[in-house]
């Protein structure tokens, strides 16, 4: 009996324990050991941040003086250097304190490697990583760096200061995403710098359709096919309206298209031209009530927690910048100096295209081009996926790039994306130049070194001057190239080149006194380089209508641009909607959603109803339209078009072949689709939610874990306006500058500075930006001038 | 008396040790402590149990409230929709059964061992 205790009490003891120790498998989903994370004294409860933190003082080698790192009220850091070596230093570990494992886990998604933490249900999204040649490319890049002996100082000292850090922990002091996936941080080099910036191009400068517009072409015919996916929007108010353009060297009377007749069998269908936009404009002195430039920019992109960006203000001797960080990337990305603002938003042109690879045989190891055999290169990648070991694929790199796979399966197709590329040493420091920059020539030399992804640069400076740059590498193509899937058997099909810098779509000083940019085309016709790509006019032409005619402008003029929630859109396409609407036909339920559209002025407050009518009856008739795109989409992958397309046939040609339905006898028009459509919405039993709560906006944790996301986001705003909240994208910095003396900056972005769920920081500006809210920016070079909450000191290590 | 001892040598040491050590030492500590002090089994596994839950749950129960319970629902809700307090319980019930069953584990090597190796 004694033993039996014993023996009984000693089994339980040890089970438990092992229990307690080992990750649990229950279904599909993998839990850490509960006693390492239970344990109160290293597990989750030590994330558990103390609401009041303490100053500390730390000793490091390589320091050539005193830094201080000074954090305010909302948890800004703002960091005090003796030069620009220890500034990187400190920025760096300034940066992985707060954010270590979205570092961790964004590079690691580029790199391919999540397998490795996450175990087989990540790998094929890791192979699909590495067939694009993501982690390859990061190291061509660093190679390029190495050439920039500055820069890559710079870079090496920023990982030096995140590995201090990360060098400083305990276990119990890992973030806690990190305890909950059960893995460790790894060291930072300047090559996870390179797969940060690589990560940016792919949410960026990656978008592309040539499958499903060869498809379309190859289906529908030209004729059709032109007349329903225009090259542009004849009510188009570019970026750069009137430009001094030059004139190529390269001949540009070629066209390229339709190379390759077939279609291109595909399970993912490109969705609506939902892309990450933004919004960048600013005003000349003779247009502000201060007599100063004002700058305004808000980049909309995936709203997540931890936020892509990190708000913070660096100050040494050769520069005192303020802005938005990448928590991944040395310098002020968006911000502001002593002497100059300047902000970015995406550049639409297509800088992704794909190739039809003429093979020697199936075993696709070589290829032709112009009837010449050419070997392909065969790169084994390695896989070390948790729970199974290491598994094997073959990528296979032709002269145009990295073949494509599609589920498994290895397709025809090689991929040619400048974001591939090597780019200028001078990548590396890009944003540290633009920090130093004290007006627009020492800007502007600045940009030269960007390459990808491709940015609309907006700049103004205390002296007074405003300018818009389209900056980026930009292929040369001939009309209609890269629209299309290109022949990779001949080289003619290739790129003729890049826009030299100095041919790049640019303005300083418009007559207008002002410049900005939405995402539309960045030229008028005039401009002699073709391009084509993903862009968006409603926001750029509401936009530059408005500052068109504001005067006086003062920063909360810019701040209620930005959140205006006024859809340019539904101002055209709805009156034609109620006007071939037959009011006599409709129900008493109809009649009231008519009536509220009636009185609806356009714009998507958080508690309107006829945003949400609107909506749900464009959606169904423009599906009722495009019948016939809708019912090939069933089969192969065709573009949707674009929904200016739509209202300029309602406005020109009702009778127009498209809006017939294909499936009846009868001949439908605009007429006969309006009021089907409305009926067929079914008003009469659907529920409709007021605006917000329809499109029920979410901010989800990075590693979509529900308990760390911001959901039931209450906020005006719409894709089309310019205060452009989805579902998951959004505005994510809003950032207003005067250049007065001294430069009066105003931020704010839905996150919070602290990546740790468990800190009071983590979200502490979501419920502000979604009301609208901005904060004062402190830029101040005195760091007596800093409302103090803690600071952390820095000396070097003798 | 001895087995308030215990409670305040688990406690002690626990909280010392804990900051070091992985979780399960603390059971080490309980079967010594159980052992040295020639408990008997059910009193042992009694206060074991009690000396587990007052640290885990008293340390948890202290970082909650310095951190003015922030993290706390977000984990209740990854744990199913527990609160703070349940969060809480939870930390101190396995703090707890570790403590109690290390507590056993000393009391019955005690009742196996002859007097007289301690004597």
């Amino acid at each position: 009996m004694r033993y039996f205790k014993l023996v009984i009490s000693l089994f339980l003891l040890i089970a438990t324990i092992y229990l307690l120790s080992n990750p649990l498998n229950v279904g599909e989903r993998s839990l850490p050991a509960i006693g390492d994370l239970i344990n109160p004294f290293s597990g989750f409860w030590a994330n558990a941040e103390k609401i009041e933190n303490e100053s500390d003082e730390f000793k490091a080698e390589g320091l050539k003086g005193n830094t201080s790192i000074k954090y305010d009220d909302r948890h800004v850091p703002h960091i005090f250097a003796e030069n620009l070596s220890d500034l990187m230093f400190a920025q760096g570990y300034a940066i992985a304190k707060e954010r270590l494992w979205q570092m961790d886990i964004t590079t690691r998604s580029i790199e391919g490697k999540t397998a490795e933490i996450l175990g087989e249900s990540a790998l094929s999204q890791d192979m699909t990583l590495r067939q694009k040649g993501m982690a390859r490319s990061a190291l061509l890049a660093v190679e390029s760096w190495k050439k920039n002996e500055r820069g890559y100082a710079l870079v090496e000292r920023f990982s030096d200061g995140i590995n201090y850090f990360i060098d400083q922990l305990d276990p119990a002091d890992y973030p806690l995403e990190f305890k909950l996936l059960g893995y460790e941080p790894q060291q930072w080099e300047p090559y996870r710098t390179a797969l940060f910036i690589k990560a940016m191009a792919i949410t960026l400068n990656s978008a592309n359709n040539d499958m499903a517009t060869t498809n379309a072409l190859e289906v529908l015919g030209e004729e059709k096919f032109y007349d329903l996916y225009p090259d542009r929007n004849k009510k188009q108010s570019p970026i750069i309206e009137k430009g001094n353009w030059p004139s190529p060297a390269v001949s540009m009377n070629e066209v390229i298209t339709n190379q390759i007749n077939e279609l291109f069998e595909s399970i993912q269908r490109d969705d609506h031209h939902i892309f990450v936009g933004s919004n960048n404009f600013a005003v000349g002195g003779g247009k502000s009530a201060s007599g100063h430039p004002v700058l305004a920019n808000d980049p909309h992109l995936k709203l997540t927690l931890p936020s892509i960006w990190i708000e913070m203000h660096l100050v040494c001797p050769e520069l005192n910048a303020y802005g938005v960080s990448l928590p991944g990337v040395p310098g002020i990305v968006i911000g502001f100096n002593e002497d100059i603002s300047w902000g970015q938003t995406n550049v639409g042109q297509d800088v992704l295209d794909f190739y039809k690879m003429k093979w020697v045989d199936d075993e696709k190891r070589q290829y032709y081009i112009d009837g010449e055999i050419k070997d392909a290169e065969i790169v084994i990648e390695k896989f070390d996926v948790k729970g199974v070991g290491e598994v094997l694929d073959t990528v296979i790199y032709t002269e145009w790039g990295p073949v494509m796979k599609e589920e498994g399966r290895q397709t025809d197709l090689a991929q040619r994306w400048v974001s591939l590329d090597a780019p200028e040493p001078g990548e590396v420091d890009v944003f540290v130049n633009i920090n130093q920059s004290k007006d627009f020539a020492s800007f502007r030399n600045a940009l030269r070194s960007f390459t990808a992804p491709a940015q609309n640069f907006i700049f103004s400076s205390k002296s007074g001057d405003i300018a818009l740059s389209v900056v980026g590498k930009l292929p040369i193509k001939s009309d209609q190239q890269g629209r299309f899937i290109q022949d990779g058997s001949l080289s003619s099909s290739a790129w003729k080149g890049f826009i030299p810098f100095d041919e790049l779509p640019m303005e300083l000083n418009p007559e207008r006194d002002f410049v900005a940019s939405a995402n539309q085309h960045s030229t008028d016709n005039g401009y002699p380089y073709y391009y084509n790509g993903g862009f968006e006019d409603y926001r750029g032409r509401y936009i530059n209508s408005k500052l068109e005619g504001m005067t006086k402008v003062s920063s909360a003029d810019l701040m209620n641009l930005q959140l205006d929630a006024y859809n340019l859109k539904a101002e055209e396409a709805l009156p034609i909607l109620l006007e071939e609407l037959e009011q006599t036909k409709l129900s008493a339920k109809e009649k009231e959603v008519v009536d509220r559209l009636d009185d609806w002025n356009y714009t998507y407050t958080s508690n309107s109803i006829g945003a949400s009518y609107f909506e749900e009856w464009w959606d169904v008739f423009y599906d009722m339209v495009f019948d016939e795109i809708v019912e090939l989409r069933k089969e192969i992958n065709v573009p949707y078009p674009e929904a200016f397309r739509l209202i300029e046939l309602m406005e020109e040609e009702p009778d127009h072949w498209v809006f017939d339905v294909e499936d009846t006898d009868e001949v439908e028009t605009l007429h006969s689709i309006v009021n089907q459509s409305l009926k067929k919405v079914g008003f009469d039993t659907l529920e409709v939610k007021a605006w917000s709560e329809s499109r029920n906006t979410e901010i989800n944790h990075l590693a979509n874990i529900p308990a760390f996301a911001s959901q039931k986001i209450s906020s005006p705003g719409h894709r089309n306006t310019p205060n452009a909240i989805s579902k998951y994208n959004g505005p994510s910095w809003r950032m207003v500058v005067e250049m007065t003396d001294p430069v009066k900056g105003y931020g704010i972005y839905p996150g919070g500075n602290s990546g740790n769920p468990g800190s009071q920081y983590y979200d502490n500006f979501v419920l502000d930006w979604a009301d609208g809210q901005y904060y004062e920016l402190n830029s101040s070079s005195d760091p007596d001038k800093i409302k103090l909450a803690y600071e952390l000191t820095f000396k070097p290590k003798k | 008396m001895k087995y308030w001892t215990h409670l305040i040598i688990i406690i002690a040491l626990g909280y010392f040790l804990g900051q070091w050590l992985p979780w399960w030492m603390i059971s080490i500590v309980a079967i010594m402590s159980a052992f040295l002090l020639k408990h008997k089994f059910g009193l042992s596994v009694m206060f074991g149990f009690l000396a587990g839950f007052v640290l885990w749950a008293g340390f948890s129960l202290y970082l909650d409230v310095e951190n003015q319970s922030i993290l706390s629902p977000k984990i209740g809700l990854l744990f199913g929709g527990l609160s703070s307090t349940a969060v809480i319980a939870v930390t101190g019930l396995i703090g707890g059964l570790i403590v109690a069953m290390g507590s056993a584990v000393g009391a019955a090597i005690r009742e196996v061992v002859p007097n007289y190796i301690t004597e």
